[in-house]
């Protein structure tokens, strides 16, 4: 039995609320969830762990979660390929880079970590775009030498940041190595509403541009002939979906596969409708997401999991899963 | 799980009484193994109501209440714990979760041992801020004491050329940065990849042969296992190997900026004065 | 027909594709509310015309105009309310008929504007005139080569164009929608420049023909004057015989078979 479309809909976006309301509840402190809502005085200990560790973490969770499926969903919407993933772009690797040379540089400094993965994130994707628009320029296919050029840049910043880590002492790179596996425990407010501003604007923009979307993920020449200043709006959203992992994998670490395994799941749920398929991801991702970190957090505490082993691990036995179902259509 | 961690730190606290000073002693998560041992040898062990994993002597430190490990950190259950204090190490702890403690308005001490008389000055340290200052100075004294006596035993002997094995594959050693660094210059030997650029190299096999180490340490550990090299085949060329050079000190000793390094430090000076007394025994008997 | 407007111009234009093909140099104009027919061999030009007359390829000499004005200069949009074009081949897609239509009204729609009911008129009036009225929830993957055509046809009037650049707009329809498509554009009063591999059909419809040969234009003219036995065997290799069909008194070409 299947359930009507708008049934579906509905039932994952009041799984998005009710996720965070019982990951709020899921943890080492125990918290008095209502009477924290409701104002009412209490110790000011569960105060504490609410308002400052509690909810920036779990919102950061689905912010995060929501911006990697998000961007799966986009960039596999504009190569026109399943398998296209945030993290091709060269996004870990540049954002590694940046956190070996801030860990290096400014050890004891907190803040300089994110920044710094940031820009080497940014800088990363910014390479690869001009890169691969230059070899268009003369005639090669866009996709694939995005991926390729993506691939290049990837290995050339993961060679020079281990070049780094290997020049330096043995706890810069037990830092880089367990900050790499992403983690969501530096989550705070700053972060928060940082990722809460991109996601919107890109939610946005997404929303205006449905057509054009819709045009460019059919076809570059189908879009031109009506009317998509093609070039300009897949600039416009791969530097978008650039800057959104740059700020997750900033934030965050390297969180894997999140942005390749919900957008298929959507697809298989909700169809290719563009808007359901880019919020349903987007919703879809944080959910997930909610609920992989509560489990990183919980299940062998008071040791917290690294979040990308959780998502590698689950995103690895769904695919695995899906090509097992899927049979090859050169086959039937 | 909540509840049960509760029942931990209530039961540590009760069963470590009496405390070192009931009224004005602080709540201590300590974030590092070394900082652990040193609060125990100047007696205040007890104030220590949460730690990191391998925090594992003496054997009392094994059942408080873990908070984390190096690679991260619990913040919600260091906040259980309601510490007066948490004290790390600036190198070793995680940078991030401190920041965030700190912004939280727990009060953070941070420790760093570079040198072997840092030991010392440590311990003063864990003493004003445990209230245990007598206990504290008294050890710092004993530290400075014994290393007064070998330095002035073994610093100014001939200096023996040394390879120190830290790992067998990749092959590594240490560069002049490194812990155990301070106690080979010490022990008056001299580290024959002193010219590193890192503290924890990796060498090639050709450098160690070129290099002729006149004596081969290979620190071992009772608690973590490790491969030694072989050195009989692959190194055969090499003079300490057919001299059979080769020292095995405590590794468990020696890579900790505890008390106990001293007595690391001792065995290590030891081992290397065996093998400067075998080499001056050869060269007097070839001269006579 | 001299006072007619002139709609799109081609001055001198010259484009080399990397394998080595040459279109041009080539000059040619459209006027408003013609039907141009464009014929040729394989491989003779006919697609990579309508691909530079549509503002998808670059020149690399010469110019398009619309109504005066260069195609490469004009905003996308404006250009594509003016000029639609349908490709040879779609690419495949998962879209619902009704959501292919919908991407026509592209041009029309500011970002912010949303859908309402006119579209949703203009998109059953396009769909009525090409036969697919009861088919506007199917997915495309579900209608068959013809139905798949009309469709994408459907899309290309909805666009509101001036100017429709059509390659081979009546490959895959049978022969009843062939004519009434066909019929359907003369009637709309649209300027039309479409491919045809059957001379037949164009000649029937077509105001205007224009022959290509490797890439170079042959001849421009009603079809009178361009399809004469010579011209064809020129173009297309093969004698045949030029009369007038019974039916409307326009040419008729049959070609001699192969002897066997």
């Amino acid at each position: 039995m299947r359930l009507s479309l708008s049934v579906r809909c509905w039932l994952l976006l009041l799984l998005l609320p009710a996720s965070g309301l019982a990951a709020l509840q899921i943890g080492v402190v125990e918290l008095p969830l209502w009477s924290l809502l409701s104002g009412q005085p209490t110790d000011a200990l569960p105060g504490q762990v609410f308002w400052q560790l509690r909810l920036p973490r779990v919102l950061l969770a689905g912010l995060a979660g929501a911006s990697l499926a998000l961007c799966g969903a986009l960039l596999q919407l504009l190569s026109r390929n399943e398998l296209a993933d945030p993290y091709l772009f060269g996004v870990v690797s540049g954002a590694a880079l940046g956190a070996t040379i801030s860990s290096l540089l400014l050890p004891g400094l907190a803040l300089a970590l994110p920044v710094a993965a940031f820009a080497g994130a940014l800088l990363a994707v910014l390479t690869v775009l001009l890169l691969a628009q230059r070899s268009n320029a003369h005639g090669m296919h866009s996709v694939s030498t995005l991926l390729l050029t993506g691939l290049a840049v990837s290995f050339c910043a993961s060679a020079i940041a281990s070049l780094l880590l290997y020049q330096a002492d043995s706890f810069a790179a037990n830092r880089i190595i367990f900050w790499l596996m992403g983690s969501l425990s530096r989550a705070d407010w700053p972060a928060v509403s940082i990722l809460a501003v991109s996601l919107l604007l890109t939610l946005t923009l997404c929303s205006l541009g449905r057509r054009q979307l819709a045009a460019l993920a059919w076809s570059d020449d189908m879009a031109q002939s009506l009317g998509v200043a093609v070039k300009r709006w897949r600039l416009l959203l791969l530097l978008l979906c650039a800057l959104l992992t740059a700020v997750v994998v900033a934030y965050c670490g390297g969180i894997g596969f999140v942005g390749l395994m919900i957008p298929h799941l959507v697809r298989l749920l909700f169809g290719t409708q563009i808007l359901l398929l880019l919020f349903g991801s987007a919703v879809g991702g944080a959910v997930f997401l909610i609920w992989v970190d509560t489990a990183a957090r919980t299940v062998l505490a008071p040791q917290e999991l690294p979040l990308g082993i959780l998502t590698a691990l689950c995103g690895s036995l769904f695919f695995l899963l899906l090509l097992n179902r899927r049979r090859s259509p050169y086959e039937s | 799980m909540r509840g049960f961690i509760a029942a931990v730190a209530l039961a540590c606290t009760l069963l470590q009484a009496p405390r070192a000073q009931a009224d004005t002693a602080p709540r201590l998560i300590v974030l590092a193994p070394h900082l652990v041992e040193q609060l125990y040898s100047i007696g205040a062990g007890a104030l220590i109501v949460g730690t990191v994993e391998h925090a594992d002597y003496p054997a009392a430190a094994t059942a408080i209440p873990r908070v984390g490990n190096y690679a991260g950190l619990q913040l919600e259950s260091i906040l259980a714990l309601k510490p007066d204090l948490v004290l790390y190490w600036q190198s070793g702890s995680p940078a991030a979760a401190i920041s965030q403690l700190q912004q939280l308005g727990v009060r953070t001490v941070g420790f760093e041992a570079k040198t072997l008389e840092d030991i010392a000055a440590d311990l003063t340290r864990l003493g004003d801020l445990t209230g245990q200052q007598q206990q504290a100075a008294q050890a710092a004294a004993e530290v400075r004491q014994r290393l007064t006596q070998l330095r002035r035993q073994y610093q100014t002997q001939k200096p023996l050329r040394i390879f120190y094995e830290l790992w067998d594959e990749p092959l590594s050693t240490i560069g002049p940065d490194a812990w155990p660094s301070q106690a080979l210059t010490l022990c008056g030997a001299e580290n024959i990849f002193a010219d590193a650029a890192s503290a924890y190299p990796q060498v090639s096999a050709e450098a160690l042969l070129a290099r002729q180490p006149d004596l081969i340490i290979q620190p071992v550990s009772a608690t973590e296992n490790r491969r030694l090299t072989d050195y009989s085949s692959r190194f055969a060329g090499l003079r300490a190997v057919q001299l059979q050079q080769r020292a095995q000190p405590d590794a468990d000793l020696l890579h900790r900026a505890t008390i106990r390094t001293l007595d690391g430090v001792a065995q290590l000076c030891q081992l290397i004065d065996q093998s400067r007394q075998f080499y001056a025994a050869k060269e007097r008997a070839a001269a006579g | 027909m001299t006072d007619s407007v002139e709609l799109l111009q081609c001055q001198q234009v010259r484009l080399q594709l990397p394998g080595g093909f040459t279109l041009g140099p080539l000059s040619f104009r459209l006027c408003a509310g013609k039907i141009y027919g464009l014929l040729g061999a394989n491989g003779a030009g006919k697609s990579t015309l309508l691909q530079l007359a549509g503002a998808l390829k670059t020149p690399q000499a010469g110019q398009v105009l619309l109504k005066q004005q260069p195609l490469q200069q004009l905003e996308p949009r404006v250009r594509a309310q003016q000029l639609a074009y349908l490709s040879q081949q779609q690419p495949p897609t998962n879209m619902t008929v009704h959501q292919l239509l919908q991407l026509g009204l592209l041009p029309h729609k500011a970002l912010w504007q949303g859908d309402n009911a006119a579209d949703k008129a203009a998109i059953d009036a396009a769909l009525l005139q090409v036969g697919l009225g009861s088919k506007a929830t199917a997915l495309l993957t579900q209608l068959s080569g013809g139905e798949q055509q009309r469709a994408h046809l459907a899309r290309v009037l909805v666009q509101q164009a001036e100017l429709l650049l059509l390659d081979e707009p009546v490959n895959h329809l049978d022969i009843h929608y062939q004519h009434q498509l066909l019929a359907t554009l003369r009637r709309s009063g649209l300027t039309v420049l479409a491919s045809f591999h059957d001379i037949n059909l164009a000649a029937a419809y077509c105001d205007e023909l224009l022959v290509l040969q490797q890439g170079q234009l042959q001849a421009v003219g009603t079809p009178e004057q361009v399809l004469t036995p010579a011209l064809l065997q020129q173009v297309f290799g093969r004698p045949c015989l030029v009369d007038r069909s019974p039916f409307d008194g326009r040419c008729r070409v049959t070609f001699a078979p192969e002897s066997q």
